[in-house]
């Protein structure tokens, strides 16, 4: 329960004394009272509403919003990540060739319907298999095939 | 963590998405512990890499938006459903061939479209919605999706009787019929020469918007020939063709009920 000072307390207490009036008076009389006031009593209606809608939307996208910042930040964690892969684009190819060798299994994975001959897999694509395969913990791979 | 698998359906509902623009496609995904990153990507559109519980989904940076958020949620697609019998999958550029029954890849397209166009939203804002090709460009504009996608999405779950059709090479490749559409209404392998597609086909022009049409052009039932449809048809710039045909008048659909 959170503590509140004398005056919060005495706010509180007015604001409740004022729900508990309204509450209790009759529909006519509020009715009245609006109009006097010049008050839009369907007006203030919808702006109740449209405040618990989007109060209730907040509470029910939670995930999503954390997701979204998750999201965020796993990308920027992909950018630093080092992966420690061979400098020259040769030495990269020779390594997923090695790694494709060892594990035929990933022969699937890297040859798929678009790019069926290892030579059609440009310096980018090698590159990036190996990095998200390393990042993925796929790849237990030495620096460089020469080391292994 | 091992990552969720749940259906498009669930994940809408688990997240709390209420609105078109509320489907951010990269906080879905990371929610389902798959990381979307866009790069130069060749010969392909998308694709992904994951062990047991993480995936990192690649989508082609060149693509177009609708695209790119299609690709990701197909990806995801393969995430929820193939995860442990493919470690990777590769996502064709020529999505709107990918839509035949026999595909393998229609299981995550499907995914996709119910990621992207969920039922509990789309229903509502195709209600009434006429079944043309400017009927299905708004709505894929709302939702920020393809029109091959969308336009599969509006006949399926559209007010109206109409039935999509995918063209490649002057043949029929696939096609999606409406619920209120009787099976026996299935379209010809080839329209005939009385049809906006075979104009497109042999001018090469690209939309000449929605005309009326006899059915017997597109269709092969026997009594065809007594009907009109609607036909709205786009020649796509790799020669394939997309056609909407809408029983705007729904005589034809009434007697075959009735005659059941």
């Amino acid at each position: 329960m959170p503590k509140f000072d004398k005056h919060e307390e005495a706010v509180m207490r007015l604001m409740f004394g004022l729900a508990d009036s309204i509450e209790e008076a009759p529909a006519a009389e509020i009715l009245e009272e609006a109009e006097k006031s010049g008050v839009s009593l369907l007006d203030e209606a919808e702006e109740v509403r449209s405040v618990l809608r989007s109060a209730g939307r907040s509470y029910l996208q939670r995930k999503l919003v954390e997701s979204r910042a998750a999201y965020e930040t796993a990308l920027v964690g992909l950018q630093k990540e080092s992966c420690d892969l061979p400098e020259s684009a040769e030495e990269r190819r020779h390594l997923l060739q090695g790694v494709l060798r060892e594990r035929p299994q990933f022969q699937e994975i890297v040859m798929t319907a678009q790019h069926r001959e290892f030579g059609e897999l440009t310096d980018e694509d090698v590159t990036s298999f190996l990095r998200q395969l390393k990042i993925l913990g796929l790849l237990d791979m030495p620096a460089s095939p020469t080391n292994k | 963590m091992t990552a969720p698998r749940m259906s498009a359906d669930n994940l809408i509902k688990e997240l709390g998405i209420s609105e078109p623009e509320d489907i951010d496609v990269e906080a879905i995904a990371q929610y389902c512990n798959a990381t979307v990153v866009y790069e130069h990507l060749t010969g392909c559109e998308a694709r992904i890499v994951g062990n047991a519980d993480r995936a990192i989904i690649t989508v082609n940076s060149d693509s177009r938006r609708g695209r790119q958020r299609f690709s990701a949620a197909h990806e995801l697609g393969h995430w929820m459903y193939d995860r442990n019998q493919v470690g990777f999958s590769c996502t064709n550029s020529l999505f709107r061939s990918q839509w035949g029954a026999a595909n393998p890849e229609r299981g995550a397209n499907q995914f996709a479209a119910d990621l992207l166009l969920p039922l509990t939203i789309f229903s509502s804002y195709a209600y009434s919605r006429a079944i043309t090709l400017q009927g299905a460009r708004e709505l894929a504009h709302k939702f920020d999706t393809s029109l091959a996608a969308t336009a599969i999405r509006l006949v399926q779950h559209g007010s109206f009787p109409a039935m999509v059709v995918y063209l490649s090479h002057g043949r029929r490749k696939w096609f999606v019929a409406g619920p209120d559409v009787p099976s026996v209404l299935s379209p010809r392998e080839i329209p005939s020469n009385r049809t906006v597609a075979w104009d497109l086909m042999q001018v090469g022009s690209n939309e000449p918007g929605p005309i009326t049409v006899q059915a017997d052009g597109w269709l092969t039932h026997p009594e065809a020939e007594k009907y009109e449809l609607l036909e709205d048809s786009v020649r796509f710039r790799d020669g394939s063709i997309l056609s909407l045909l809408w029983w705007k008048n729904e005589k034809q659909i009434i007697d075959l009920i009735e005659d059941d």
